[in-house]
């Protein structure tokens, strides 16, 4: 077994008392997110909230999260800010207004660096390389591309991650970093190698060059010896930048500006998304919970003379009081409860236990051994167990947000729907896949689905939400692949061809579409000039496989030239090379998650004939598909993309019901916990040449919507009154390996997997979790402890199953000193 | 050269940090306990604090020499890896090492912290105006950012340029220093930056040799005492040696009690004499 570690816990931030300016990109309503938005800065001020001038005077600040509802007189305002484990950032939802009602929710990310922007300029032609710039007349510079530097964070990298733009193109693989002698940075721009696909979105990039950046970085100086419409001329072209200062960036007045106090604030009354939004789950629901959890074990113990004797000796209480329906629950499961559960959290308590009062007898490493893997394998997954930590959770819920009581009350199935309308938003999911891809972190979904789950549970909206989710991160990873292996991709091609000739063929076919039904004639005419379909087919294919670029739109660009240069004639038919790349990289990320050799031919012919009038509808709304690719069709398809997903939803029900479990199986099988790597060779290696990215996102996503399912799952049957079977612990002992396996891999902490209901966070986490750091007894005499430790603990330990362990043993942090 | 906010981030401290090193071999010199023996022509005073101390780690440094000496087998009269032992230990890991390197650092930043002919001396007489302005560039944000590209681009130095920042801030404008150090652990948080200037040690030992002082040492040794008996005369070298070493190194235990070959009686004819 390796050594490895699961962290269980992120740190949390010191939010409260830090001094902090965050600046915010929000949504800009084309699943992008961009500065100079609706909101621009948030600011920590020792304990205080400002957003964008307006001091929040009473925001509730969470272990990594902070929310706020405000209203005074014509201003209302509403957040919720989830910060990644580092702290350095945020996603999450910000609402403006003159009220509740009227209140318009913006997406937002915030950093708390902004990266540095520079308006440059460039001379209108080349000199010799030793003229001096300084001498050159002010009419011999034109405006230059924007140029833009700076860094962003993965928890656990050594070192932060490059992040440079020219011209809103991200290059950061496209750069060199040298050190100047004078310990100035210089940047070398070096993209000469992927002009082919860059100059054909922006024909004013620059291709090749070198600049040098003064000491503090506020301005640079360079050259440039290749741009996309100048390659290869005499001399260079004088490059020169200065940052464009925050001051002349900032488009909201200076925070001093407002001013509020306690007696400007006005009472919220009515119900809002945005508000609600703001009443997510956190921390303190799960300490309640684990609380509850052991409130109930002290009153099962107290039910019993030597359980009371227990709970005398080592905790020094009576039996406690429950309210009636905690009571109700409880004797559910008092056997277990007495018998198993309080036994074994007393055995890790005291065997933990340090100092003076701690037992002297302690448990051998094989039966330490034991017992955590008992933990881990029975108990965690254990009916018990998830009927008693389900059954508390809610109640948990609403002590600690109050407030949801009053959603509750006016139809939560209601909110829950339009919760979850709000959410699906493109901009709202785009966000989610981008915390998702920087930091590895689902946690602002999970805690969605939790209050969608809260809210409506006889809905399947949670089950809906995290299959959304699902669906925007798959079509995310579309233009990452690429055609590369042949015979699979002559599987596809062929039918797929046919597919779009029968699109456009088809009666009643739109006049917006009438440039797709002339290419889909050229590509009939081919076709049966060919042979078939299948001829055509293998051209592309070909050319595909053969042409140069890292990408598919470079793979397009390349392929339809060759195309053309080999049979002018079908230069129209050629044109149907960029939509068949699209389906390409659909089909690609199916194949990927789903498996291809899996599926039955009916099922491949689905794939193909549902991608195909998928992307039909795209074809539509952006024409520039059929025609040279220009950055306005890039940012066209890419607003398709984030508003497609109940498409692609749709697409991969066709295929199976359950798609998102067989996906999410399929996707954690390629992790391996033993190695803490992404195996070799999956089949994503097969499509795209990021393929470990590929894969640790869509980890990432799938274990957290997994897990989701199966705990919904498990809800399902024992709402039909049914008993939960041996099927549904296997469901939640396999997402327990899963989620760990991801999680080992990533080194993310469990945190970011998982679905806040009880059941989940302890079926993955591990009891030991919350034993260890929650419950740990106060043994009072070193006798006692002893005795209990000779006499019930270790007997017990013994008599359990030895087991294999799921995973390596959680690392934990335990709270030395707990024990007097 | 005329000062500026720029001049003042690049004033370099390398030059410090060798006269540091060298301020600080000149004031063990002054040291009673070695300057009678081996630096007679020292005429100062050891001028800091913990002169006891000191004074051993000199005596060890001298024995170090003392123990390399190829003259009349004075290296066998000291435990050599002792020796050694005493002073490194003394001077890597004790608060006085780091107490003396800041007194001789602080002393001598002003004059010797330089770039392009400007020292830092110059930018006293308006402390705060500088000192407000750097802080203020080194916390812009492209200062941050281009930082950071420095750092992935291999600038190992990094941390040790930003206490010189945060040490320049400490000399001019104090009340600047956490405002800078909280910018940048919020840009870098995963790296805990924070002020470590107070704790590096600028005369670690890894900075001398066991060699230091062999000069002063061997010429020492060489001085020749002469004494007649009768008709022949002996001859014995580094007279003083031998009682430094019976006396303050033996106190140390640093000496092996082996005496060194370093007398010699010469006939009438001896042609030493």
């Amino acid at each position: 077994m390796n050594d490895a570690r699961v962290r269980m816990f992120a740190e949390p931030l010191p939010l409260r008392t830090d001094e902090r300016i965050f600046f915010v990109h929000a949504a800009d309503g084309t699943g992008g997110f961009a500065r100079g938005g609706a909101v621009d800065r948030v600011e920590l001020r020792n304990g205080m909230l400002v957003v964008d001038g307006t001091p929040i005077l009473r925001p509730h600040f969470g272990a990594r999260s902070l929310s706020w509802t405000q209203q005074s007189t014509g201003h209302f305002t509403a957040g919720r800010l989830d910060f990644t484990p580092n702290g350095l950032a945020f996603h999450g939802t910000v609402a403006f207004g003159t009220s509740a009602e009227e209140a318009t929710l913006t997406p937002v990310m915030g950093t708390a660096i902004d990266p540095t922007r520079y308006r440059t300029r460039i001379t209108k032609r080349r000199y010799p390389a030793d003229t001096s710039a300084s001498d050159l007349p002010a009419d011999a510079w034109a405006d230059g591309s924007e140029f833009e530097l700076g860094y962003r964070y993965r928890p656990g990298d050594p070192f932060p991650e490059l992040v440079v733009f020219l011209n809103g193109f991200e290059i950061p693989d496209r750069v060199v970093l040298t050190i100047g002698e004078d310990g100035n940075l210089e940047i070398e721009i070096v993209l000469e190698d992927d002009a082919s696909v860059v100059c054909l979105f922006d024909e004013s990039l620059y291709l090749r060059g070198r600049i040098v950046f003064s000491t503090f970085g506020d301005r640079f100086d360079g050259r440039i010896t290749s741009t996309c419409t100048d390659r290869s001329g005499d001399g260079v072209y004088f490059w020169k930048g200065d940052v464009i200062e925050d001051a002349a960036r900032q488009t909201r007045p200076s925070s001093e500006n407002r001013s509020l106090t306690a007696d400007d604030l006005l009472e919220v009354r009515a119900l809002s998304v945005a508000e609600l939004m703001t009443l997510l789950p956190d921390d303190e629901v799960r300490a309640l919970v684990n609380n509850r959890l052991v409130e109930s074990m002290k009153w099962a113990m107290g039910q019993s003379d030597q359980g009371r004797n227990w709970l005398q000796t080592f905790f020094q209480q009576r039996t406690p009081v429950l309210a009636p329906e905690q009571e109700e629950l409880a004797k559910k499961d008092l056997a277990w409860f007495q018998e198993q559960f309080s036994i074994g959290y007393l055995t890790q308590g005291l065997d933990l236990a340090q100092g003076p009062n701690a037992p002297t007898v302690k448990l051998d490493q094989g039966q330490r051994t034991r017992l955590a893997n008992w933990l881990q394998q029975t108990v965690g997954p254990s009916i018990p167990f998830n009927r008693q930590m389900i059954g508390l959770f809610r109640d948990a819920y609403l002590r600690a947000q109050p407030r949801l009581a009053d959603y509750f009350a006016d139809g939560g199935a209601k909110w829950a729907r339009l919760l979850f309308e709000a959410i699906t938003q493109p901009d709202q999911l785009t966000s989610i896949i981008g915390r998702a891809s920087s930091f590895h972190d689902m946690t602002p979904a999970n805690n969605f689905t939790t209050l969608l789950y809260t809210l409506d549970p006889d809905g399947n909206l949670g089950r809906e939400y995290m299959e959304a989710v699902l669906a925007r991160a798959l079509l995310q990873q579309t233009w990452a692949t690429m055609v590369r292996d042949y015979d699979l991709t002559m599987e596809w091609m062929p039918f797929a061809l046919e597919a779009f000739v029968d699109a456009y063929s088809a009666p009643g076919t739109a006049d917006d579409d009438a440039h797709g039904r002339e290419i889909a004639n050229d590509v009939r005419k081919a076709a049966l000039e060919f042979g078939d379909f299948a001829a055509l087919a293998n051209q592309f294919a070909l050319l595909l496989i053969a042409a140069k670029g890292s990408s598919l739109p470079d793979q397009y660009q390349n392929a339809q030239k060759a195309f053309v240069a080999k049979y002018p004639k079908y230069a129209l038919a050629s044109q149907a090379l960029l939509f068949l790349a699209w389906v390409a990289g659909v089909v690609n990320v199916i194949i990927a998650f789903l498996g291809w050799s899996t599926m039955s031919a009916e099922e491949k012919a689905r794939t193909i004939t549902g991608t195909v009038n998928m992307l039909r509808t795209a074809a539509t709304a952006v024409p520039e598909i059929f025609g040279k690719m220009t950055l306005r069709a890039w940012n066209a398809v890419n607003r398709w993309a984030a508003s497609a997903v109940n498409a692609m939803r749709g697409l991969l029900a066709r295929l199976s019901d359950s798609w998102s479990e067989l996906g999410a199986r399929e996707t954690t099988s390629l992790f391996d916990g033993n190695t803490q790597t992404i195996r070799p060779n999956t089949r994503w290696a097969r499509f795209t040449a990021v393929a470990s990215k590929a894969v640790a996102v869509i980890g990432v996503v799938v274990s957290a919507a997994f897990t989701v399912i199966s705990v919904w799952t498990l809800l399902e049957d024992n709402g039909a009154g049914k008993p939960p079977g041996a099927t549904i612990v296997d469901v939640l002992t396999f997402l327990a390996n899963a989620a760990t396996t991801v999680a080992l891999v990533l080194h993310l902490f469990f945190g970011t997997l998982l679905f806040s209901i009880a059941a989940s966070v302890f079926a993955i986490a591990g009891l030991v979790l919350a034993i260890v750091t929650l419950f740990l007894p106060k043994p009072e005499k070193k006798p006692p402890a002893d005795q209990f430790m000779e006499r019930t603990a270790i007997p017990f330990v013994n008599q359990l199953p030895i087991g294999a362990a799921l995973h390596p043993t959680a690392s934990l942090a335990l709270p030395t000193g707990e024990l007097a | 050269v005329t000062q500026s906010t720029e001049n003042l981030y690049r004033l370099d401290d390398g030059p410090v940090r060798s006269a540091v090193l060298k301020s600080f071999t000149d004031a063990l010199r002054a040291l009673p306990s070695v300057r009678e023996t081996f630096f007679h022509d020292v005429m100062a005073s050891f001028p800091y604090e913990a002169r006891e101390y000191w004074s051993k780690v000199a005596t060890a440094m001298v024995c170090s020499a003392i123990a390399r000496s190829s003259l009349f087998g004075f290296a066998n009269t000291i435990h050599q890896a002792a020796a050694d032992a005493y002073w490194q230990d003394r001077l890597n890991g004790s608060s006085e090492a780091v107490s003396l390197g800041h007194s001789i650092y602080r002393e001598l930043f002003p004059g010797l912290c330089s770039a392009d002919g400007l020292t830092f001396e110059r930018y006293l007489p308006e402390r705060s105006h500088w000192g407000n302005r750097l802080a203020e560039a080194v916390t812009r944000p492209a200062f941050i950012n281009t930082t950071i590209a420095r750092l992935i681009a291999g600038d190992a130095d990094w941390p040790q340029k930003l206490n010189l920042v945060f040490y320049k801030l400490y000399r001019l404008e104090p009340v600047t220093v956490d405002r800078v150090v909280g910018t940048w652990q919020a840009a870098f948080p995963d790296k805990a930056i924070s002020v470590q200037w107070p704790g590096y040690n600028y005369i670690e030992a890894f900075h001398f040799t066991p060699q230091q002082y062999l000069a002063p040492v061997n010429k020492a040794i060489s001085v020749r005492h002469r004494r007649s008996l009768g008709r022949a005369t002996q001859y014995t070298y580094g007279r003083e040696v031998d009682a430094f070493i019976g006396d303050k190194a033996r106190a140390l235990g640093l000496a092996t009690g082996t005496t060194a070959t370093n007398s010699l009686i010469c006939p009438p004819d001896c042609p030493s004499d």
